[in-house]
């Protein structure tokens, strides 16, 4: 039986969280004794209005765009637009980490297990959780703020991409 | 610390502070600041920010805090314009200004409640030394307006 509704998008968030928070660890960007301040990089979106602490990684999602797949069936294709805010001490530290982030969702750094553009979504209400499906991820798009009101916004890098999922019922 | 000195007299401050910040308290006791922690809990199956899968799961560990009510100054900001993706909102925001002694006892609140009003505490400004007295600046924002 196919998970669907909230529980399926939650899972979906927090795969992605837990992808993004390994594959940065993979590449060192926790690691002690590095020349910047140590990264934060909470599971929940941070307020940008209220002051965010250098080096803050945040993950946030817009609107789900549903577009029918196949005739005579409730298949469609779920494009999720996710976002990943980057709060950088310094210009070179935000753009490095951005890029990173970018190019892991896109696929690029085979060497530690992204070599294609792609989400695996495990299930985490089991207490050893299992791989149940897989999403594409499209679109990744690396942006800054340009008009910065606040001084913690001035290296504020964003990437988002958008998460294809398709399913059709609980009965799939 | 700023330092001490002997023509200052720290407890008589701290005196007619107090006085002056009873003098504005509301008379309705709800009415006045009370500062609330949110409750911390964890479950066996949770997510990242330690919230339930299954809503109705019981808490594997909790802890809650009794609500706090202390003397303290309120100043109304008014509505501050925030961007938002979604327009410019005025949340209403407040400066809570707290001495020392009463700080310990709030330190941590993350909801102050002002009436029937729920606010955040979006950061605590950098203290302020009157030789041996210091003074805590809340920075808090509306989340609903009754």
């Amino acid at each position: 039986m196919a998970i669907v509704g909230g529980l399926r998008a939650r899972l979906i968030r927090d795969s992605l969280f837990h992808m993004v928070y390994d594959a940065l660890d993979d590449l060192g960007w926790f690691d002690v004794g590095r020349k910047h301040k140590t990264l934060s990089f909470p599971s929940v979106p941070v307020d940008p209005l209220v002051e965010v602490k250098f080096n803050t990684v945040s993950i946030g999602d817009l609107g789900t765009l549903a577009e029918n797949w196949e005739l005579g069936s409730n298949m469609s294709e779920f494009r999720w637009t996710i976002f990943v805010d980057v709060f950088a001490e310094s210009e070179m530290l935000g753009l490095h980490l951005s890029r990173d982030i970018a190019d892991l969702m896109s696929g690029r750094f085979p060497s530690i297990g992204r070599g294609r553009p792609t989400l695996t979504v495990l299930n985490y209400t089991q207490a050893t959780p299992s791989a149940i499906f897989t999403c594409e991820v499209e679109d990744v798009v690396t942006d800054r703020a340009q008009n910065f009101p606040n001084p913690w916004q001035k290296n504020w890098y964003s990437v988002s991409f958008d998460l294809l999922d398709y399913y059709g019922d609980e009965n799939d | 610390m700023a330092g001490t000195d002997s023509r200052f007299d720290a407890a008589a401050f701290r005196t007619a502070i107090k006085f002056a910040m009873k003098m504005g308290l509301p008379n309705a006791t709800p009415d006045r600041a009370t500062f609330r922690w949110s409750p911390q809990r964890t479950f066996a199956i949770e997510d990242p920010a330690h919230n339930p899968y299954d809503w109705s799961s019981t808490p594997k560990t909790e802890v809650t805090k009794v609500d706090v009510a202390v003397d303290v100054a309120v100043e109304m900001l008014g509505g501050a314009a925030d961007e938002t993706s979604v327009g410019q909102i005025n949340n209403q925001k407040a400066q809570i200004t707290i001495l020392d002694e009463d700080y310990t006892l709030v330190k941590g609140a993350d909801i102050v409640l002002l009436g029937t009003n729920t606010y955040v505490v979006d950061f605590v400004s950098p203290p302020l030394g009157l030789f041996e007295v210091t003074v805590y600046t809340l920075n808090i924002t509306a989340v609903d307006e009754a």
